[in-house]
């Protein structure tokens, strides 16, 4: 007993000893607007980016929508008043002029790259997957563009999409996440700085994944991006998005929007693995993370698919949902959620049936460990006039040690006679004949219980592209090292 | 009448309601203090989280005035043979609009100690201020508060450690509209010993003809240690009554308790109850059926807290919606962070029949413990198309086989009431309701 007692206490100490691999910064000269907010500064950061007038009219907007709301209060974390003026709301590696190979590219950016493990060269060339990478909320570089240009794809970052394709930008943007929608979208629509801009004509399959990193680099800056993804009828794309921000004693606040449209017979694949910096041991510091992601399958027999794995923000706050307004539209939500030490997640997703034979699924995975608190929060809704809409829900919750919390809020809205949904939930912590099991076969505690975590984690982790999911693997192994009891 | 306006309405009448009693000064301030919570929280809109589902607003626009002094409408023999139940010998308590009728109440158990709220009240029995004192859930819901400064009458039982009772207690509400409707606030109170084993039926009769009275119950009941307690609420004549209830149960080391809800009618039905286990080995299990074919609402709300380890909790209510009615499942387990080797399961399946009709769950957990076993589904969907051809090919009419199949759906909870002649009641009225002959 003792021993066992003994190894607990060997493990704590691991726990609070394993560290945020991604926690530097890189010293880049960075271009910031004044601490806080006012339409003074909304067209600032307009002017700075060169926008036509709608955008700013848009934005004001949006600005002047924001400030008649108040901030959600409901989700199930905990946190202190956010000081929505002492944030500088634009962050900007200083840019000297437009760039055109990767040579150009500010050396120390790129090894920001290197450390990330994401190093644009390489990803260039072994991969084949087309990165926008954003720093700060600016978009740095994006790769493979013209290759992706010979086929009509467009893929770059928002302000450039503004200005070269106003037409596109302006027909969708807030189609999705309308200005007014909650209090973090529209303080986003008021303020984002850059993000990604993805278009995808008729008929087209896009050849290759499409990647976004985002990092936070600079001090007492929020990012707000926002990214936008059109699927023309009949198109097909995967989209992945990568986070990660150093380790700093202040919150940062990220609160980005995401926005997908699939027309008929499109499809579009999002998936995120979301790093950012967690905060320290005691629960200081960390990435307010406050997102709101929401697709529409617009056209007929259209999919959107979320996948997303979950490891890093002092405070999560997300649900990426699906309208399924065409009929026969597939909505599905995939979802690994871990929160260590101090961290608060309160995440999960909505889908909205509208259209006839429309169907969802969502498999949500939470596992906490540490003093964390984690929430599945969800809305299954079934419109009058979906007939036979289908939908299957699973949340599980695995707790490691008994100072976390798993929660699950699932709301179930039926108004319809032909619809099927089944929603189930259990909670538990890892079987204790399972580690039997597998320490008997000669793993230690820790290998065992990331083996079990895999498996648990599988029906999600799965659904990853190939790259992503090797890297999400890893992440869960780090962010739970040592929380073995 | 606007919520604010009945609210208003609500607290003047506290004040005629306070000065036409006599009561002991604890239950004075007690009272007192509930209609300023009552007062600063008001009635609560759909904006609660409490209240998303149930619009109660809309509820109260004819402004039920509240009781202020003790009914004087007398139960009739049709009432009471409204409230038979054939073949069930019982200890019976009959109450008309709150008041306790003692003419019409028969005692057969020489153990069963019963007393009516109010000479409680007069004697200065502890039961009450205990009961009034440890009200749980108020937060979320101010008819509790409004329950608590407005009562007028109820019961307080009492059941001595080891007694025996030979008969289930079956206490039967009868709400008659005088003139104007009103609000009548009832509250139970059972205190239940230790080895002991108690069975409650609770029938609720409201809403006959045009009118219907408000009625606003709180049922306390504390469960001793190694004790067995049944408590069945029927909610079968409430044709279009406004009926709200919050039940709160705290269940001691190694006892069981269980809490059973039928509901087939009502214009409006909120049905609260709260389960706390404190004694390790300790049991809740909660049972609901819901069927509907017209325009009511139900909204079902149980919350099992479990603050101490080794206990277990079962849940299922089952709604079978038809028409334009709504149901509303709201469960919730909460496990504290000490209670350890909990085990707690939670169900709520519903058939839609009708494309009007509407249900809404939420079911929800929350823990804090790590070597629990917990686990909640909903499904909502239609019959089994297989299982319906195959009781076609076999003879039935279509109808038929609906009927039976949804029976059966109905029969897995009625098949866990454990008082023979009311078991056989609700198969009959539930296969009346269904059609089946």
């Amino acid at each position: 007993m003792a021993n066992k007692e003994q190894q607990q206490d060997q493990v704590l100490q691991e726990v609070t000893q394993g560290e945020y691999k991604y926690g530097w910064t890189t010293n880049i000269e960075q271009e910031f607007a004044p601490k806080g907010l006012n339409e003074d500064i909304v067209r600032f950061i307009s002017a700075k980016k060169n926008e036509p007038e709608w955008m700013l009219e848009w934005r004001l907007k949006a600005f002047r929508n924001w400030q008649k709301m108040k901030e959600p209060r409901w989700p199930n974390v905990q946190y202190p008043p956010i000081d929505y003026q002492a944030i500088s709301y634009y962050a900007a590696p200083k840019k000297k002029k437009q760039l055109d190979s990767l040579d150009e590219v500010d050396p120390e950016l790129l090894e920001t790259f290197n450390k990330l493990g994401i190093s644009l060269e390489e990803q260039k060339r072994l991969t084949g997957v087309a990165v926008d990478a954003v720093v700060d909320s600016v978009s740095v570089k994006t790769t493979f563009k013209d290759k992706l240009a010979e086929m009509g794809i467009v893929f770059c970052s928002m302000s450039e999409a503004i200005q070269e394709h106003p037409e596109l930008v302006k027909k969708w943007i807030g189609s999705v996440v309308p200005t007014s929608d909650n209090f973090f979208a529209a303080l986003n629509s008021a303020v984002f700085s850059d993000g990604s801009f993805c278009y995808i004509p008729k008929g087209v399959r896009c050849p290759m994944e499409l990647s976004t990193y985002f990092r936070i680099n600079a001090a007492g800056t929020g990012q707000f991006e926002r990214t936008l993804i059109v699927a023309e009828e009949g198109s097909y794309v995967s989209y992945l998005e990568g986070c990660t921000a150093p380790m700093r004693d202040e919150n940062q606040l990220h609160a980005a929007v995401v926005e997908i449209v699939a027309l008929d017979n499109a499809e579009v694949k999002y998936s995120t693995v979301q790093n950012w910096y967690p905060g320290d041991k005691e629960g200081k510091g960390g990435v307010y993370n406050f997102v709101t992601k929401r697709g529409i399958c617009k056209g007929d027999n259209s999919k959107i698919s979320w996948t997303q794995v979950e490891t890093g923000s002092a405070v999560t706050w997300k649900y990426p949902s699906v309208i399924l307004k065409g009929n026969n539209a597939i909505g599905e939500f995939y979802s690994v959620a871990v929160t260590n030490n101090y961290q608060q997640a309160d995440t999960g997703t909505k889908m909205i049936h509208l259209g006839n034979n429309t169907r969802s699924r969502i498999i949500s995975k939470g596992i906490s460990a540490g003093r964390s608190q984690n929430s599945y929060r969800g809305l299954v809704q079934i419109g009058k006039g979906a007939k036979n809409a289908r939908n299957f829900s699973q949340c599980d919750s695995l707790l490691i040690g008994d100072k976390c919390g798993a929660h699950t809020f699932p709301y179930l809205e039926v108004k319809n006679s032909g619809a099927q949904i089944e929603h189930e939930a259990t909670t538990s912590k890892i079987g204790e004949d399972q580690m039997f099991y597998c320490m008997q076969r000669g793993m230690d505690e820790e290998e065992a219980t990331a083996l079990i975590i895999n498996g648990f984690s599988k029906e999600v982790l799965k659904n990853l592209p190939m790259e992503f999911a090797v890297e999400a693997q890893k992440l869960l192994a780090i962010s739970l090292e040592g929380s073995v009891g | 009448m606007t919520a604010s306006d009945y609210t208003a309405q609500l607290i003047a009448s506290y004040k005629v309601f306070e000065m036409q009693r006599e009561e002991p000064e604890a239950l004075i301030n007690a009272r007192q203090r509930a209609i300023r919570h009552f007062e600063q929280h008001g009635l609560p809109t759909r904006k609660h989280e409490e209240w998303k589902y149930t619009n109660i607003g809309k509820y109260l626009k004819e402004g039920f005035a509240a009781r202020t002094q003790l009914a004087t409408e007398e139960a009739t023999s049709a009432d009471l043979d409204w409230a038979a139940i054939p073949e069930l010998e019982a200890n019976r308590l009959v109450f008309i609009n709150g008041r306790y009728d003692a003419g019409h109440s028969e005692i057969k158990d020489a153990a069963l100690q019963f007393t009516p709220i109010n000479e409680a009240i007069a004697n200065g029995h502890p039961a009450v201020m205990e009961a009034v004192e440890k009200v749980v859930n108020a937060e979320k819901d101010p008819f509790i508060w409004l329950n608590e400064a407005l009562f007028t009458d109820g019961t307080v039982i009492e059941v001595a450690d080891k007694a025996e009772l030979q008969y289930p207690v079956y206490l039967i509400h009868i709400e008659k509209p005088g003139e104007q409707p009103t609000l009548d606030c009832i509250r139970n109170i059972m205190t239940v010993g230790k080895n002991t084993k108690v069975q409650v039926i609770q029938n609720y009769l409201n809403g006959a003809g045009q009118q219907s009275n408000l009625a606003n119950h709180l049922t306390q009941v504390a469960v001793g240690e190694n004790s067995i307690v049944e408590w069945y609420n029927l909610q079968y004549h409430l044709d279009n009554a406004l009926h709200l209830s919050n039940f709160e149960a705290t269940i001691q080391r190694n006892a069981r308790f269980a809490n059973y809800v039928f509901t087939t009618s009502g214009e409006l039905v909120r049905n609260t109850s709260n389960m706390k286990l404190l004694g390790e080995g300790a049991d809740a299990h909660m049972y609901g059926l819901y069927q509907f074919t017209g325009s009511e609402h139900v909204d079902n709300r149980t919350l099992v807290d479990h603050a101490v380890p080794h206990c277990t909790s079962d849940e299922l209510y089952k709604g079978i919606m038809d028409g334009t009615a709504t149901a509303v499942f709201n469960g919730k387990i909460i496990v504290r962070p000490d209670a350890q080797k909990t085990n707690a399961f939670q169900h709520n399946p519903n058939i839609i029949l009708s494309d009007d009709a509407a249900v809404y769950s939420k079911p929800q957990l929350e823990i804090f413990a790590d070597d629990v076993k917990c686990s909640h589904g909903a499904t909502s969907g239609q019959l089994d198309e297989d299982a319906l051809f195959y009781l076609q090919q076999r003879g039935l009419s279509l109808d038929d086989a609906r009927g039976l199949l949804t029976y059966a759906f109905a029969n897995e909870v009625i098949d866990k009431v454990n008082v023979p002649a009311l078991q056989a009641y609700l198969q009959k009225t539930i296969q009346g309701n269904l059609l089946i002959h």
